[in-house]
């Protein structure tokens, strides 16, 4: 070996581990801990393209769009994202929010739609698809989450085929969402139990639960197998997760990540703030504990 | 040296948009360093049962020493001594919370205790005395809410007269843990207990806002306390769930609600009633910073 040759291999062995590692630093900067999975909802940032939006995500270190429909699939998947949580189908209203599975009358839709949502999602490779209740309309809470169950079995079979969890969203009825019926934990883990397949589980929405409920962390602590997914937002208003709001999120997220929870906590906060992908990144900055 | 230094600290991290607290220590031991209350929006207080095993006379030097003014729910044998100090006892101890005005056959005892620390509050100048539901025992809400209606009614004119205060105390029912909750305590409601207040309809009959229970039962705790101002009478502190240290380590972030009372031109007291888990003087001080808003 000639001494020249020797020191050529040293610096080139130098250069690489240099470039490794600045390689892995700017990672670090940009996604650090991997601890939480970060995703982000599509519909807080109207004004911004999907693209941008997707560009943006990557440089914050998220690894997820959500409540997406199909035709924004192959935008995500051209930049290499997943899609954590796929959005609802809907015919004549019906799979919206306040039209679901809560009313017998919906189910013949709801398996329609649902049928073909499914094998969208196992198209594109996607694990989850959110599902709600309804609203309660005068339907007394029993014969509600009786109903939910009935419209939901319909479909499971197919989705336990495609091992694709139905998600139910827990929404708060006091503000947002008035009177949605899935808007406590208690209901929406009795309607879990009803249905018993771990194919049907529900989305804790913080923000939304810390305004039904309050007491996240004990909940999160003790009905964790029940939950699929997990939502953020500022409260009250919404709006970015920081010390403008009541809620400590990098101590939930702690929770969270106690739980052993291998999916993605999805950002749902409005940017109240002018640069909203400012907002993005401090909002996955506070939850990447 | 020290100070201008810390106080060069923290204005960078003002500046920066980060919290302080995270980033400097607090050495609250004898003679370190230590964050004294100084903005004056949030008028603080320490309870004194949970920073046990500190006494009443220590914790009220520690009180002077961070800018804390008052040390609450204690007797009047001891505000003698937090006068000397220049200290106020924000709200007066007085029955236990296991009785209390839901029960009708406890009202005389209740009404007795209270109408004696009424005077008592009145002639050393403290603002507010305490009061509880007690248990509810098998009651309906709607015969628990009527009974504990007509004991605060009777206690009313009394309180007024004195111009003292009666803080009906909402606390969780839901955490069966010593201290940390009371199940079967029947006023564990925040909407009923306002309701329950304007029935009785006394501008000296109030509630008590512990953010703790607050969180366990219901949650939206700035809206809430926003919504119900006006009949708040007192505010307590602690970290949920755990009922300890109220910072970073648990799930409601202070800082922001104690703007939100004080953005509701709230001239009361906030009590600290958390219970450390880790070194008792060190956290007080640390909850005194992050309450001094």
């Amino acid at each position: 070996m000639t001494p020249s040759l020797s020191r050529r291999s040293a610096l080139a062995s130098v250069a690489a581990v240099t470039a490794a590692l600045s390689h892995r630093l700017s990672a670090a900067d940009a996604a650090a801990k991997t601890r939480i999975n970060h995703s982000v909802c599509k519909w807080c940032y109207p004004k911004i393209p999907l693209a941008d939006l997707c560009q943006a995500a990557k440089d914050i270190g998220i690894v997820s769009i959500e409540l997406l429909d199909p035709p924004d699939f192959a935008t995500v998947k051209q930049h290499k994202l997943h899609c954590a949580m796929v959005s609802f189908p809907q015919k004549n209203g019906i799979g919206r929010i306040e039209k679901a599975f809560n009313r017998l009358e919906h189910h013949d839709t709801l398996v329609e739609i649902y049928t073909e949502r499914l094998q969208q999602c196992a198209d594109a490779g996607f694990k989850q698809l959110i599902c709600f209740s309804g609203n309660r309309a005068g339907l007394d809470d029993e014969t509600g989450l009786k109903n939910c169950a009935t419209g939901l079995k319909r479909i499971l079979p197919l989705a336990e085929k495609h091992g694709i969890t139905l998600v139910m969203e827990l929404l708060n009825s006091r503000v947002n969402h008035k009177d949605y019926q899935c808007d406590k934990s208690a209901w929406g883990i009795a309607l879990c139990k009803a249905i018993g397949s771990e194919r049907f589980k529900l989305l804790y929405d913080i923000y939304h639960m810390q305004i039904m409920e309050g007491d996240v962390i004990a909940t999160i602590r003790r009905d964790h197998q029940y939950f699929a997914h997990y939502h953020t937002g500022g409260v009250p208003g919404r709006n970015e997760i920081d010390d403008t709001q009541e809620l400590n999120y990098p101590a939930i997220m702690r929770a969270i990540v106690a739980t052993g929870y291998k999916g993605h906590v999805g950002q749902e906060f409005i940017p109240k703030r002018p640069d909203a992908l400012a907002s993005l990144k401090q909002g996955v900055k506070i939850c990447d504990v | 040296m020290k100070t201008s230094r810390r106080s060069a600290l923290k204005t960078a991290a003002a500046l920066a948009g980060v919290s302080v607290f995270t980033r400097s220590k607090v050495h609250a031991a004898e003679g370190g360093d230590f964050y004294v209350a100084k903005n004056g929006r949030i008028n603080q207080s320490l309870v004194t049962w949970n920073f046990r095993p500190l006494t009443i006379p220590e914790l009220a030097k520690l009180s002077v020493k961070f800018g804390v003014k008052s040390v609450e729910l204690i007797g009047p044998e001891h505000w003698p001594m937090l006068k000397e100090l220049g200290l106020k006892c924000a709200i007066a101890g007085s029955h236990g919370f296991a009785k209390g005005f839901a029960q009708p056959e406890q009202h005389a005892e209740c009404l007795k205790v209270l109408e004696q620390r009424i005077e008592q509050c009145a002639a050393h100048g403290v603002p507010a005395v305490i009061t509880f539901s007690g248990f509810r025992k098998g009651l309906t809400v709607d015969d628990a809410t009527k009974n504990t209606i007509v004991g605060l009614k009777k206690i009313a004119p009394f309180a007024e007269k004195h111009k003292v205060t009666v803080a009906l105390e909402m606390l969780n029912s839901k955490v069966n843990v010593e201290m940390k909750g009371h199940p079967d305590y029947f006023c564990d409601n925040m909407d009923v207990s306002v309701d329950i207040l304007k029935a009785v309809g006394s501008p000296y009959v109030k509630v008590l806002f512990d953010i703790y229970h607050v969180q366990i039962m219901h949650g939206d705790v700035i809206a809430r306390l926003r919504k119900y101002a006006p009949y708040i009478a007192h505010y307590h502190t602690a970290g949920n769930p755990g009922r300890n240290e109220i910072d970073a380590t648990q799930e409601i972030n202070y800082p922001p609600i104690m703007r939100a009372i004080a953005e509701t031109n709230y001239t009361g007291y906030v009590g600290q009633e958390f219970i450390p888990v880790r070194d008792t003087v060190k956290s007080i001080n640390e909850s005194v910073q992050l309450c001094d808003v």
